[in-house]
């Protein structure tokens, strides 16, 4: 939780579970077969917090990229894939009200701000979700509500024999 | 930079936890007719997020009520069950689980159990604390507790009072969570005459 992970390992899978409000924001370069997650928690990182810069989204996006390209992606290959950002109370903690919409807005501009297209979402509503990106094939699953779906696949991501959808 | 809690004050909040919780046990034991028995409260000062990851399994699914309380103190008071407790408890109750009524009675016991613990604490500090309407949400136990618990102000820093009741000679085990938000935790503690 507020953290990310890259990885460049095609056997990895990088997994984030039980999103509420939080958002996972996943950086995919599948044909360089890297791929990265982030567990965001709030849109905006206090002013001079680095310290984990996965715990935003403003500054996770750019952690992200700078790993990953550190692994050998390409900025402009990348693609983004979110999921989390839901409202399961009514009652409103945060000042500003529905943080989990409000993390997903943050991350769509930090986003559009580093020219990466956003390929699939699974956001807001009022449940969690679970995310799992296999790093081989950019393939990016779903948890929500007691099923498992696929939410995106590359185009061009070979179908992996013997695997179930 | 993280607050840090004495032996003195974790062993005063453990107290409270055990005041509030022997409270809401009576309560549920005067609900079901059983007799009702407390786990050795815990006083966990630590992030947010090590609060969450420890609480269990990220997927696992629970039904958990929350009272959010006003008044005096910024709090949150959590009822988390897993679905055996949640079927036993509806048994226990004569509602049929997995139904509207079931999920009502659910609620209303949330409801008077925090209002128990809360009851039991505002004697104790002579604070105000009120519950607010409670809430239920059936999902996975980190989305569950992050929505409920995370704000943008968050001082990261929480002390998390944590107590199971156990329905005796039933698989019916709910765990309070009682969380003061935001500087609460000094509020509460002055009141005890041991924080500053």
């Amino acid at each position: 939780m507020g953290e990310f992970a890259v990885t460049a390992n095609a056997g990895d899978v990088l997994t984030t579970i039980g999103l509420g409000s939080c958002v996972g924001i996943a950086l995919l370069d599948p044909k360089r077969r890297v791929a990265g997650l982030a567990h965001v928690m709030f849109p905006f990182a206090p002013d001079g917090d680095v310290a984990l810069p996965g715990k935003y989204a403003d500054t996770a996006v750019g952690a992200l990229i700078a790993a990953l390209c550190e692994l050998g992606a390409r900025a402009g290959a990348l693609a983004a894939v979110l999921t989390g950002g839901a409202r399961m109370f009514t009652f409103d903690r945060a000042a500003g009200g529905d943080i989990g919409a409000r993390n997903v807005a943050a991350a769509e501009h930090a986003l559009a701000g580093a020219g990466i297209p956003i390929r699939a979402s699974a956001t807001g509503g009022i449940t969690g979700r679970s995310i799992r990106v296999r790093a081989g094939d950019g393939v990016v699953r779903v948890r929500e509500a007691g099923t498992e779906a696929e939410l995106y696949r590359p185009p061009g991501a070979p179908d992996q024999a013997g695997d179930g959808r | 930079m993280p607050e840090t809690y004495s032996d003195v004050e974790l062993d005063a909040l453990r107290e409270v936890a055990n005041i509030g919780s022997s409270t809401a046990a009576t309560a549920l034991s005067s609900l079901i007719g059983m007799p009702v028995d407390v786990s050795t409260p815990r006083a966990h000062a630590m992030t947010l997020s090590q609060a969450i990851e420890q609480a269990g399994p990220g997927e696992m699914i629970v039904t958990t009520v929350v009272v959010p309380v006003t008044g005096d103190l910024d709090a949150l008071v959590l009822m988390v069950m897993r679905p055996a407790s949640e079927e036993a408890a509806c048994r226990l109750l004569g509602v049929v689980a997995d139904s509207d009524v079931g999920r009502s009675a659910l609620v209303e016991m949330g409801n008077i159990l925090a209002a128990s613990y809360l009851g039991a604490l505002s004697t104790l500090t002579g604070l105000v604390l009120d519950p607010a309407p409670p809430e239920r949400v059936r999902d996975m136990l980190h989305a569950v507790l992050t929505s409920a618990l995370l704000t943008e102000a968050s001082t990261d820093q929480v002390i998390v009072l944590e107590s199971t009741l156990t329905v005796a000679g039933e698989e019916c085990s709910p765990t309070f969570l009682f969380v003061p938000m935001r500087g609460s935790v000094n509020d509460i503690l002055v009141r005890l005459r041991v924080g500053e």
